[in-house]
C-alpha cells in the first residue's frame, strides 16, 4: 500500500493486495457540477469505478457497464459513514476507483485504497474504512478468495468495516451459504479486515516518515 | 481526563486521543466519554484551555473571514465578480467592497484571469465567502509568478511572526505575498523567483519536521552565493 502516488490529484493511493493492482484518487471537496445535486447540509460522494480493459483474462470492453454502476454506487455508500460529510456543505467529493489488474476481491481492495486517499486529501474521517472477503470455495470457507477459488467456488461475502466501533458499511453475497457458514464467513472477513486496518495506518504514517 | 497519545504524535482519522472532558478545537470528534481523531495529522493538547487538536497535514483551504488570499477571477457578473481562491467554494466580490466610484463595466477593473490579493471580509454558514480589495495592500496583481503550496503548509511559510517569510524576502530581495489558501505570490529577478519556488517546495515536502527554518536558510544562502558567482 503506498499513499500520495499521484501528484495531480488532491489525494491518491494504490493498493497491491495479492494480484490485485489497484489506483484511487480523490478530487474535492469541490464544486457541484450538475449544480441541482448540491445538498445544503452535506457533501455528496460521487464514487466511480472503472476496469481497464487489460485488467482481465479476456479483454474487457472499456467503459461503464452495469457492473462498475453497482460498484461505484456500493462503495461510496460503504465509504459515507466514516466520512464527516456535514463539515462540507455544498460541495462534492469525486472518488476515481481505477483497476489495473484484478484477480477477485477488486471492491475491496477498492474500498480499501479509497480511504487511504481519502485521508490523503484531508477529508475528515470519523475512522477508516477497511474491506475484506470470504467465501466458499471445495466446501471449505476460506478468507479473501483468488480468482480460482471465485470462479469455481460457491460463495463470496465481500465486507467493509470501520474497525474501531466494528460498524458493518458494506455487507454483498453471491452464492449460496448456511447459516452457521454466513456467521463463520463473517468471522473470518472482520479478522481480515482489522489486518488490513493495521496496513492502512501504517501505510498512511511512512509517508510523513513515521 | 487524560491524553493517551503524546504530544506532535502522527495519528491517523479514527485514533483513540484523548478521554475525559476535554475542549475540542478542531481535527478531533467525541464519541461519549473519547475523543478520536479525524484527520491525518499531529496532536496537540493543553492543560492550561484543557484543548485538544489535531493539526492536519492535508486538506483544502476553507475560507475563514480576516484572512488574505489569492485568487483568480472567473466571472464577471453585472453586479458582482466570482473568484476562485483554491477552495472548495467560489467567493465573490462586490464593487462596493472592491471600488470607490461607480463603474458601470466591472470588467474595466478586474477582468477574467487577473489575479487579486484580498482579504475575506465575512463567510456565511455555508461558506459563501465575501471578499475585500479596497485598501492597501489588497488589490490587482501585476506581474510575477504565483506558486502553490499546501494550504496545511503556509504557517510554516510564515513562520513565527513571520520569521521565515521575512528571511526569505530580505535574502532574496523579492516581493512576496502569502495567501492563506495556498498561493504565494513573487516578484522579483527571475533567478531569486525561481530560488523562492525551491524553497517552498522544501516547505512544502518537509513541514512536519522541526529545524526546517535553518535548512532554509542554509539554502537560501548556498543558491546565492551560486548566482553570485556566476
Amino acid at each position: 500500500m503506498e499513499v500520495g502516488v499521484l501528484k495531480r490529484a488532491d489525494g491518491s493511493s494504490y493498493v497491491e493486495w495479492g494480484n490485485n493492482k489497484v489506483f484511487a484518487s480523490v478530487y474535492g471537496p469541490k464544486e457541484v457540477i450538475p449544480r441541482f445535486l448540491a445538498r445544503n447540509d452535506k457533501a455528496i460522494l460521487r464514487c466511480k469505478y472503472n476496469m481497464t480493459p487489460f485488467s482481465v483474462e479476456d479483454r474487457k470492453r472499456p467503459g461503464p457497464d452495469r457492473r462498475s454502476i453497482e460498484i461505484g454506487k456500493v462503495t461510496s455508500g460503504a465509504l459515507e459513514p466514516a466520512i464527516l460529510v456535514e463539515d462540507y456543505p455544498n460541495s462534492m467529493i469525486e472518488i476515481a476507483i481505477e483497476i489495473m489488474q484484478a484477480d477477485a476481491g477488486t471492491r475491496c481492495a477498492g474500498i480499501t485504497a479509497a480511504t487511504l486517499a481519502l485521508v490523503d486529501a484531508g477529508i475528515p474521517m470519523r475512522d477508516l474504512v477497511a474491506a475484506c472477503a470470504a467465501g466458499k470455495s471445495n466446501d471449505e470457507i476460506v478468507l479473501d478468495l483468488c480468482k480460482e477459488e471465485d470462479n469455481s467456488g460457491q460463495a463470496d461475502v465481500p465486507i467493509a468495516i470501520m474497525p474501531r466501533s466494528d460498524d458493518v458499511t458494506l455487507l454483498q453475497m453471491d452464492g449460496i451459504l448456511t447459516e452457521d457458514e454466513v456467521e463463520e464467513a463473517l468471522k473470518l472477513a472482520m479478522s481480515g479486515c482489522k489486518k488490513i486496518y493495521e496496513m492502512q495506518k501504517k501505510a498512511l504514517k511512512v509517508k510523513y516518515g513515521g | 481526563m487524560e491524553c493517551v497519545v503524546n504530544e506532535r504524535e502522527l495519528v491517523t482519522p479514527g485514533t483513540l486521543v484523548a478521554t475525559g472532558k476535554w475542549n475540542l478545537s478542531g481535527g478531533v470528534v467525541r464519541e461519549g466519554d473519547e475523543v478520536f481523531s479525524t484527520v491525518l495529522g499531529l496532536f496537540y493538547h493543553e492543560d492550561e484551555r484543557k484543548t485538544v487538536r489535531v493539526v492536519p497535514l492535508e486538506g483544502k483551504y476553507v475560507p475563514k473571514a480576516g484572512d488574505s488570499v489569492i485568487g483568480k477571477i472567473v466571472k464577471v457578473l453585472p453586479g458582482k465578480w466570482l473568484v476562485d481562491i483554491n477552495s472548495a467554494y467560489i467567493a465573490s466580490l462586490e464593487p462596493r467592497n472592491a471600488i470607490h466610484d461607480r463603474i458601470e463595466d466591472l470588467s474595466r477593473v478586474y477582468d477574467v484571469g487577473d489575479l487579486i490579493f484580498a482579504k475575506v471580509d465575512y463567510v456565511n454558514e455555508i461558506y459563501d465567502a465575501t471578499l475585500f480589495t479596497k485598501a492597501s495592500p489588497y488589490g490587482k496583481l501585476r506581474g510575477g509568478s504565483i506558486f502553490e503550496l499546501r494550504p496545511t503548509r503556509v504557517p510554516r511559510l510564515i513562520g513565527k511572526k513571520g520569521s521565515m517569510i521575512y528571511m526569505i524576502k530580505q535574502t532574496t530581495r523579492t516581493k512576496i505575498l502569502v495567501g492563506q489558501n495556498g498561493l504565494v505570490w513573487v516578484k522579483g529577478r527571475k533567478e531569486m523567483e525561481d530560488i523562492v519556488e525551491k524553497a517552498i517546495d522544501i516547505i512544502n515536502r518537509e513541514a512536519h519536521t522541526s529545524g526546517l527554518t535553518d535548512r532554509i536558510k542554509e539554502f537560501l544562502e548556498t543558491e546565492r552565493e551560486e548566482i553570485s558567482k556566476s
